[in-house]
């Protein structure tokens, strides 16, 4: 060894010996330091990710004060916002959002202006503070007269002297963030939605029986033989009695002022290819067993004006040239009527306790041409038994809160169900096929929305909900580029049966809070499809989905995974799945679920089907094997 | 050359060694193509260092000890039979044991943290889940977490290095060596828990499984990347005893050193060793004459 050498070996020896060093201090170093120590401010509430309130409720409370709260998770990439304090406080004591989330690592709330007041309403009145602090340090009035949405709410106040004063005035005690299992409870979590339906369907049994009391009318006029003309005829007979088309075809348009029924036997009333064919503008007139054609092509009027937030809505959606158009009229029938349209089939705007049973709507070949079979305006109908074949929707539904949608057929339009600003809708027992984007969807974030018992065929999507505490349970979803999507909040997605989907589910929540469990998802080219989010839990004390035979029972599935997600189609895949290291990654994964992006595991896969009738109906109805009618729903 | 002196050049030339050795910088390289490809597989990275660590978990917990055994198991029984040459250093057995372990636990070092340090980049130019609409914060998820990692994966290597190491100091041949070193593997990765395993007993037993895991050095491993790294950002604790896994771990490198040590200090001076053993018995039998 040369001198040399030897210095430069002691060097490098040198530098070696600092390396270990400098690695020594850097692995004991992260020993010392306090990961996540750190609280991270507020931020604004807008770039939350938000929960609690329908658009509706919102938009009707404007710009007064909602108790707003907003949580950092530990293992949740977005800061959760929260509408109501009682939502957060039961979040952040969920098991489940602390298994899918994290632990919350700060809990800010906007504490409400020291002058609030409650208005007639029961709204708070005031400026909102924007000022966030921690939930600890802020004194909370429960029990007051302050309401949101017929709710108690709960109110924040920086100091306990002006929470005192608000609870002086406005009723109520002032108790602290511990003491948060005394605020309000919150919006259910589909359940209730759930239960609603029996008695959603005797309401509107009731209603149904009641308008087919219109049926029953004495014939007082017959149209051609006592007079000329439908109109002379309407304004001839006395109220509550029938007036008689006898076959043929008549003029249009026609307008009914009156409380009559207008039955046709074989009549046709044709419309002159400008504007609406019949208007219908007093409560309790009926129409019957008519035939219309010849309505106009204008789908949006520009004379229109029309007052409210949801004004614009209104005058694109509510004014376009109908078939039947109710106006202002409360318990109105329309029954066994056909209608020919390009552009809407019946529209009702502003009516109570209609109902539209047994019609029929074509329209325009392609959807982009037409319009609306039904639109309801601010009008809870109940529409069932009734055809729709091409147009746009099927039905869509306005302000129309507790709408009953029911037993009908949608063929080939857009949507067959489309729900805009309309919370507590019923849309039971449907079949909706060859929908260019979906069964039915529901926008704007409603609350209490009940999708039961449809059949969707052959169609963009399946069901498309939205909003929170919905309820989407026994729907077949068959042939769909999507079944079903998970978007509705703090909901409830049961008893459905999605066959032969290019994606069976899709999770689309970026704040998974709904329960997917007891559906047989099975023979869907991807299980799921999960989008952005953290873990999504698919299983609930000790009960998942079926997945199909292949699925081992005994451990946890994951279909959005690449190995389980091609179980059904690929047998090597269960060789792949048995190999040691994807097992312990997979179950060490769920240890520490993490922020993981397009995650669903269901723990506890189901051995056999929830529904073996309605999983065989729909095998068949994938293959082409089930008895369909003339349009293809099953018969 | 003094001792010390002598101690660093017995470190330096298995450092050498080893860097000299071309198919070791192909294990460096393969292991971290082999974790890269485990973690860009999954969404892990996106999801940020502590869903890495969970990903890499389990394989490293059987490719340490692969790569420990690996650079141990023939420390002492090479081609260029190597304790002769290390024989020619003016050492004790003591430095002579340690000054080996040093210098291939640096090369440890250096071929499992490389492919770490890759994966930790991997995370860092990763861009994690991120919206135009919604605000994003990182949860609790740090760098720091990755080295604590990092760090327990080191630790756990040098531990099952040292065990490898008195494999080599024990075989005389490399058929031994190879028979040694792979129930070393095999006791690491499946034997400690095994034992575990059959300690729990039936439901009714009473067993400390936190402080029975320490016994076991890979789950005092895990136990330790399950208390300081997952469960710091899960807000979950009680996985593991930390303090007794340390100890356990330790214990098993004092084992696996005394025991490199011994057997060099037996295998150096065997006649000499038996002379005295043979002496001190003989003097201390009864004596058969009568």
């Amino acid at each position: 060894m040369s001198t040399s050498h030897g210095e430069s070996g002691v060097k490098s020896n040198r530098f070696v010996g600092i390396g270990l060093g400098l690695l020594v201090v850097l692995a004991a170093g992260s020993f010392v330091v306090a990961p996540g120590g750190a609280r991270p401010p507020p931020v604004d509430f807008d770039d939350t990710v938000k929960v609690g309130l329908s658009l509706e409720e919102r938009q009707s409370i404007g710009e007064r004060v909602i108790p707003r709260v907003q949580v950092s998770y530990s293992q949740y990439p977005y800061v959760v916002g929260y509408r109501g304090l009682g939502q957060a406080a039961e979040a952040v004591d969920d098991p489940l959002i602390h298994q899918q989330f994290g632990y919350p690592r700060v809990v800010y709330v906007e504490v409400a202006p020291a002058d609030v007041e409650v208005d007639d309403a029961g709204l708070l009145v005031g400026d909102r503070t924007n000022t966030w602090l921690p939930a600890e340090d802020v004194a909370y009035v429960v029990g007051s007269n302050a309401t949101i949405a017929d709710t108690t709410v709960t109110v924040p106040f920086e100091r306990e002297a002006d929470a005192s004063a608000f609870a002086d005035e406005y009723g109520g005690q002032v108790v602290e963030w511990s003491d948060r299992t005394r605020f309000e409870a919150p919006a259910g979590n589909g359940t209730t939605a759930r239960s609603r339906i029996d008695a959603h369907h005797d309401r509107a049994d009731t209603t149904v029986a009641e308008r087919h009391r219109l049926l029953e009318r004495e014939t007082s006029v017959v149209v051609g033989a006592n007079e000329p003309t439908v109109e002379a005829a309407i304004e001839a007979a006395p109220p509550n009695t029938t007036v008689l088309l006898p076959p043929g075809t008549y003029e249009g348009p026609i307008v009914v002022d009156k409380s009559v029924t207008l039955r046709g036997d074989n009549a046709t009333i044709a419309g002159t290819g400008n504007g609406s064919v019949l208007t219908v503008r007093a409560s309790d007139a009926a129409i019957t067993g008519l035939s219309i054609t010849g309505v106009g092509g204008e789908q949006e009027k520009e004379n229109v004006s029309v007052e409210g937030w949801d004004s614009h809505t209104v005058e694109a959606y509510g004014y376009a040239d109908s078939g039947i158009v109710v106006d202002d009229a409360d318990r109105v029938l329309v029954f066994r009527t056909d209608i020919a349209t390009r552009t809407a089939g019946i529209t009702v705007r502003n009516s109570e306790e209609t109902v539209v049973d047994t019609v029929s709507v074509s329209g325009a070949e392609t959807w982009e041409d037409g319009f609306m079979g039904v639109t309801t305006i601010r009008s809870p109908i109940v529409l069932q038994n009734s055809t729709f074949v091409d147009g746009r929707d099927g039905v869509y539904m306005h302000r129309s809160p507790g709408i009953t949608v029911r037993e009908n057929r949608f063929v080939g339009g857009r949507y067959g169900g489309h729900f805009m600003y309309t919370s507590d809708g019923l849309f039971a027992d449907n079949c909706a096929t060859g929908q260019q984007y979906a069964g039915v969807v529901v926008m704007t974030s409603p609350t209490g929305t009940a999708i039961s018992g449809n059949t969707v065929i052959e169609s963009g999507q399946g069901i498309v909900p939205s909003g929170s505490d919905s309820y989407v349970g026994e729907n077949t979803v068959v042939g769909t580029r999507q079944g079903i999507s998970t978007n509705a909040r703090n909901s409830l997605y049961t008893r459905n049966t999605v066959v032969g989907n290019d994606v069976g589910f899709r999770s689309a929540s970026i704040i998974p809070t709904s329960r997917v469990v007891g559906n047989d998802i099975v023979d869907n080219h991807r299980p799921v499809n999960v989008g952005t989010g953290p873990l999504r839990i698919w299983s609930h004390d000790g009960a998942g989905n079926y997945w199909g035979a292949e699925v081992d029972t005994d451990r946890e599935f994951v279909p959005s995974d690449s190995v389980d997600g091609r179980l059904h189609r690929d047998p090597a895949a269960r060789t792949l799945a048995a190999s040691p290291v994807v097992r312990g990654i997979r179950e060490l994964r769920t240890t520490a679920p993490g922020m993981r992006p397009a995650t669903v595991v269901d723990a506890h896969p189901r051995s056999t089907p929830v529904n073996e009738t309605r999983l065989e109906r729909g095998r068949a109805l994938a293959n082409g094997t089930a008895p369909t009618d003339e349009l293809g729903c099953p018969a | 050359m003094s001792r010390a002196a002598a101690f660093v050049a017995i470190a330096r030339r298995e450092l050498d060694t080893i860097v000299r050795t071309r198919s070791y910088l192909a294990l460096t390289v393969g292991l971290a193509v082999i974790l890269s490809g485990i973690v860009t597989g999954s969404d892990a990275l996106q999801g940020g260092y502590v869903p890495t660590a969970v990903d890499l978990l389990l394989p490293l917990e059987l490719l340490v000890p692969t790569v420990s055994v690996v650079l141990g198991y023939r420390a002492f029984t090479g081609e260029n039979d190597d304790l002769s040459i290390l024989r020619t250093y003016p050492v004790s057995t003591v430095l002579l044991t340690v000054g080996v372990f040093v210098g291939r636990a640096i090369a440890l070092v250096v071929i499992l943290g490389v492919p770490l340090a890759t994966v930790a980049v991997l995370v860092a130019v990763t861009p994690g889940v991120e919206s135009a609409v919604f605000v994003t914060h990182s949860g609790v998820d740090s760098p720091a977490l990755f080295v604590r990692f990092a760090t327990l994966t080191v630790v756990f290597g040098v531990v099952v290095l040292s065990l490898a190491l008195a494999v080599a100091a024990l075989a005389r041949r490399s058929r031994t060596a190879l028979a040694l070193a792979l129930l070393v593997f095999l006791g690491v990765v499946a034997g400690g828990d095994l034992l575990v395993l059959s300690r729990l007993g039936g439901p009714g037993t009473t067993v400390d499984l936190a402080s029975l895991m320490a016994v076991s050095p890979n789950s005092a491993y895990r136990g330790l990347v399950f208390e300081t790294v997952i469960g710091v950002a899960t807000a979950d604790s009680g996985f593991a005893n930390p303090a007794l896994n340390v100890v356990g771990l330790a214990g098993w490198l004092a084992v696996g050193l005394l025991t490199t040590g011994i057997a060099l200090a037996a295998r150096s001076w065997n006649p000499q060793f038996v002379a005295t053993w043979k002496a001190w018995l003989r003097n201390r039998l009864p004596t058969t004459e009568n």
